[in-house]
């Protein structure tokens, strides 16, 4: 009679919490999973095995073309975010002193912040006449607007990063937080220069929390399919766009699964790697 | 601080500035927006009117869209609050070696890209004849946070001492009482902390949303939807406000955090 | 003895609080020098601006002749073992002890060798593929402590490194660090806040009071010489009796006191108008039948302590104290409380106090 668990019959609480596990998360991922071998026929939904949709993927290349298109996308999206977050987690952790809590949470606050109208507003910003034209044309830097940034990747790679930013400087933050002053002056007393002390000592230390964010950025940037609709224009389109987009107009769900489950194995495989390899760092 | 350390902080300061900037240049100017009119680029600096802020109440769609979302917030902020206590206090309690695996399920849909979580919501609802609507929205919502939810109960409940509810007990009182008056009050801040995150992400979730509404629309569907007409004014102030809400949501969780952790240093 | 570090006029505050006064040291190569403090009393500073990680609002410190102010840390031929030990978590032991090492490039073999045979100086050979969190506190303390001294620095830094110990482990690093010292002859700069450790480890001990030195000297000195009232009763106890001189010859001095007149050997720095405070130790005042030399004091309680026992009196006004230790159990037994003895003070070992 001393633990929490006494209020529950012990047995019927962990059916329940299993039934639920399994009816909300299992279930419907097999059915997902289960949909990728099934074929349509007009409007309706043939349930029988059939492999049929996995060939669509290896025969028609643009699908293996854009997949992979969209991993190189995921992955400067992802170098991006490491190259702008860490050194302002970095500033943050090491020289804000009583103002890194309030920055930090000014840099999360536009996290919770309307993913559409960020999306939106990034067009007014890249657009033709948008901001970084005008003042790139006040500065007196180029004679007419640069198409440069609006309708292709580099507007989907803009966008993804600022808003998937947060995401990797909370925990490189928390990392870098964590390091023990003293350790830093350790690292100079054995004759490190603050180059050393980075290399050998804090960048080491925070290396799981950047890879945790890591993570988060490039399984997002991976998977989002309203940005490129939003400022990808036609050249901008993405994997997910095309999953999406079977669910919609084009009306072949078996297919789209089928193309989703490609996304979810590469997904696992990474999630299960790096949680490996953070593990055997850490050892 | 050698003065070569002087140069990287300040330079590490002004880029740190520039990303504050950029990550609020689409906020600002939604704001911005919402006050002035711009025409091709141009803005019109006599326009300035917070009209499109008193005609919002005119706007029949996007308010009934707006209480659809607080709607799907609050059932969700209910149902993850109550589902993740329970798994956290399954997790905490049990021995069974289950509790990692189900651990792990539940952090799915918050690890994998949440197309994936929305897709296969949507085929299983389909196969069981699950009509569309705002609960199948609440449903994936809950999926959805249900992992952070789960996780900032449990990191409370692993800090209260085993002693805590073996004394209730020891002094008489049963198991409704022991967590009624004691265990509720020790945990409460994490059940708020928790239930106010779950909704300001469920305010805003759009990536699920769209694969599992059905005719009604939160506020990010409806936002989503006016985008190819482009915004009205209106829509605009409708943002702001959200804005607002979401920023002083934010803050709330922030200054409760930062005084139960005062309370736990003193 | 040739001098390897000086503190000259040394202080340090932070904005308007002051931290240290005014420090003034000198310090001999292959000397194991103790800072003695209080919490709070600043020493850690004095390590810290010495190790190069603050520096000193005024004052130069000196290290051969050269001011070393504003070297920074890494040139600095000092190593730190710091309070809660600072090992770099992202190593084993191996490379921690190594890192020194590996920073100055030298080559792997010669690290290799190197790191085992600190590694067996300190004996923990058997560990080196360890993790540091996989230690124990001693272990890990003795892993600060190679990783220090593999860098063959001229002085080494400790910082309360024997704080976070528990009361047994704490006796047998002091044991293991007065070896060590003495084996690696390397000058060692200890600070503690611990007594007894910084009487058994030191060659001098440095005493540090309100920012400011009380005085330095070996164990012995401060405990039979003390310069002031404060160091008096800070090893041990000492009663501290307010005195004034009546008469004087070639030899000896004549006081007065609440306990009665007593004699102390002549002094010339004695000022033989002003009153001062003759300073004696409780185990240094004897039992005597009376005579002309004896004071009369009254027992206020006695303490038994096994073979010896404590004795509290006062004098017949009751308005002074004077403790009295180590009396022979047999003897204080056939005493009883409220009755009075006569005592004498072994004058050789008073202090005066004149300030």
């Amino acid at each position: 009679m001393n633990s929490i668990s006494n209020y529950f019959n012990t047995s019927i609480w962990t059916i329940v919490s299993f039934v639920l596990v399994i009816f909300l998360i299992l279930i419907p991922l097999a059915s997902f999973l289960s949909y990728s071998f099934f074929t349509v026929d007009g409007t309706d939904i043939i349930h029988e095995f059939s492999l049929f949709n996995f060939k669509e993927f290896f025969v028609d290349e643009i699908y293996i073309r854009t997949f992979v298109r969209t991993i190189f996308l995921a992955i400067i999206v992802m170098t991006c975010c490491i190259i702008l977050g860490y050194p302002v987690a970095f500033f943050l952790a090491r020289y804000a002193g009583r103002y890194k809590y309030a920055i930090l949470l000014m840099l999360i606050i536009p996290l919770f912040m309307s993913y559409i109208i960020k999306i939106y507003m990034m067009r007014s910003i890249l657009g033709y006449s948008g901001l970084i034209n005008k003042v790139l044309a006040m500065a007196g830097l180029i004679d007419k607007p640069l198409e440069f940034f609006l309708w292709n990747q580099n507007s989907v790679i803009i966008t993804l990063v600022i808003i998937l930013l947060p995401l990797i400087i909370i925990p490189t933050f928390t990392s870098l937080d964590k390091i023990p002053q003293n350790i830093v002056e350790a690292s100079f007393d054995l004759g490190c220069k603050p180059f050393q002390a980075f290399k050998y000592i804090i960048l080491p230390i925070s290396f799981p929390g950047l890879v945790v964010g890591s993570i988060f950025v490039f399984i997002l940037a991976l998977g989002d399919f309203v940005t490129p609709q939003l400022v990808g224009g036609t050249s901008g389109f993405t994997y997910g766009k095309i999953i999406y987009s079977n669910f919609g107009m084009a009306f072949n769900w078996p297919f789209g699964a089928a193309l989703a489950s490609v996304l979810l194995f590469v997904s696992v495989i990474i999630i299960l790697l790096t949680n490996y390899l953070t593990k055997r760092l850490n050892k | 601080m050698t003065r070569s350390e002087n140069y990287t902080k300040y330079l590490l300061a002004c880029l740190t500035g520039l990303i504050v900037a950029a990550l609020y240049a689409p906020i600002v100017l939604t704001i911005f927006y919402s006050f002035y009119k711009s025409r091709k680029g141009k803005v019109d600096w006599g326009s300035f009117s917070y009209e499109p802020y008193t005609k919002l109440i005119f706007e029949r769609q996007i308010l009934e869209s707006l209480m659809n979302s607080i709607y799907v917030g609050v059932v969700t902020v209910i149902c993850s609050v109550i589902i993740g206590f329970y798994f956290a206090n399954y997790y905490h309690t049990s021995k069974s070696k289950m509790k990692e695996f189900l651990q792990f399920i539940i952090f799915l849909p918050f690890l994998l890209p949440p197309i994936i979580t929305g897709l296969s919501l949507l085929i299983f609802f389909r196969e069981i004849n699950l009509p569309r609507s705002l609960n199948t929205v609440v449903i994936g919502h809950t999926i959805f946070v249900l992992a952070i939810v789960f996780k900032i109960i449990l990191n409370k409940l692993e800090t209260l001492k085993p002693s805590l509810m073996e004394s209730a007990y020891d002094l008489g009182a049963s198991k409704w009482q022991a967590f009624y008056y004691v265990l509720l009050p020790n945990i409460k801040l994490s059940l708020i902390i928790a239930g106010l995150l779950a909704f300001t992400i469920s305010l805003d979730e759009t990536l699920i949303t769209l694969f599992l509404i059905g005719n009604d629309t939160t506020w990010p569907i409806k936002l989503w939807a006016k985008m190819r007409v482009g915004f009205s004014k209106q829509v605009n102030a409708s943002v702001t406000l959200i804005l607002i809400l979401t920023s002083l949501l934010v803050l709330l969780i922030a200054s409760i955090i930062s005084r139960s952790e005062r309370k736990i240093m003193y | 003895m040739s001098e390897i570090l000086e503190l000259k006029n040394v202080s340090k505050q932070y904005g308007e609080t002051k931290v240290l006064d005014n420090i003034n040291f000198k310090i001999n190569n292959n000397e194991f020098f103790t800072i003695l403090g209080s919490s709070g009393s600043g020493k850690s500073t004095i390590i810290r601006m010495i190790g190069g990680f603050t520096k000193p609002s005024a004052g130069e410190i000196i290290y051969e002749n050269n001011i070393i102010n504003d070297e920074p840390i890494f040139n600095r031929p000092f190593n730190t073992v710091f309070q809660d030990y600072a090992l770099f978590p992202n190593m084993n032991v191996f490379d921690n002890v190594g890192f020194g090492l590996k920073i100055k490039n030298i080559n792997k073999g010669e690290i290799e060798k190197k790191v085992l045979d600190v590694l067996a100086v300190v004996g923990l050979e058997n560990f080196s593929k360890r993790m540091p969190q996989e230690l124990s506190g001693g272990q890990q303390q003795r892993v600060a402590l190679a990783r220090a001294i593999i860098c063959e620095p001229k002085i080494i830094l400790l910082d309360e490194p024997l704080g976070a110990l528990d009361a047994e482990l704490r006796k047998q690093m002091q044991l293991f660090l007065k070896e060590i010292q003495k084996k690696i002859q390397i000058t060692f700069i200890f600070i503690t806040h611990d007594q007894e450790e910084a009487i058994f480890l030191s060659d001098r001990i440095a005493v540090l009071n309100k920012h400011k030195f009380e005085q330095i000297g070996s164990p012995k000195d401060l405990y039979y010489s003390p310069q002031t009232t404060y160091m008096a009763k800070f090893f041990g106890e000492c009663n501290l009796i307010n005195c004034s001189v009546i008469n004087e010859d070639s030899k000896s001095v004549k006081v007065s006191s609440k306990f009665g007149n007593f004699v102390i050997p002549n002094n010339a720095t004695l000022n033989r108008d002003l009153d001062f405070v003759y300073g004696i130790r409780p185990e240094e005042v004897k039992l005597v039948a009376k005579n002309e030399n004896s004071m009369r004091v009254k027992i206020r309680d006695i303490s038994f302590k096994g073979s010896t026992s404590t004795i509290n009196a006062t004098n017949e006004n009751e308005d002074a104290l004077l403790k009295i230790q180590n009396i022979s159990s047999n003897i204080s037994q056939s005493l009883s409380v409220g009755t009075y003895i006569d005592v004498e003070f072994n004058t050789e070992f008073g202090s005066i106090f004149t300030e």
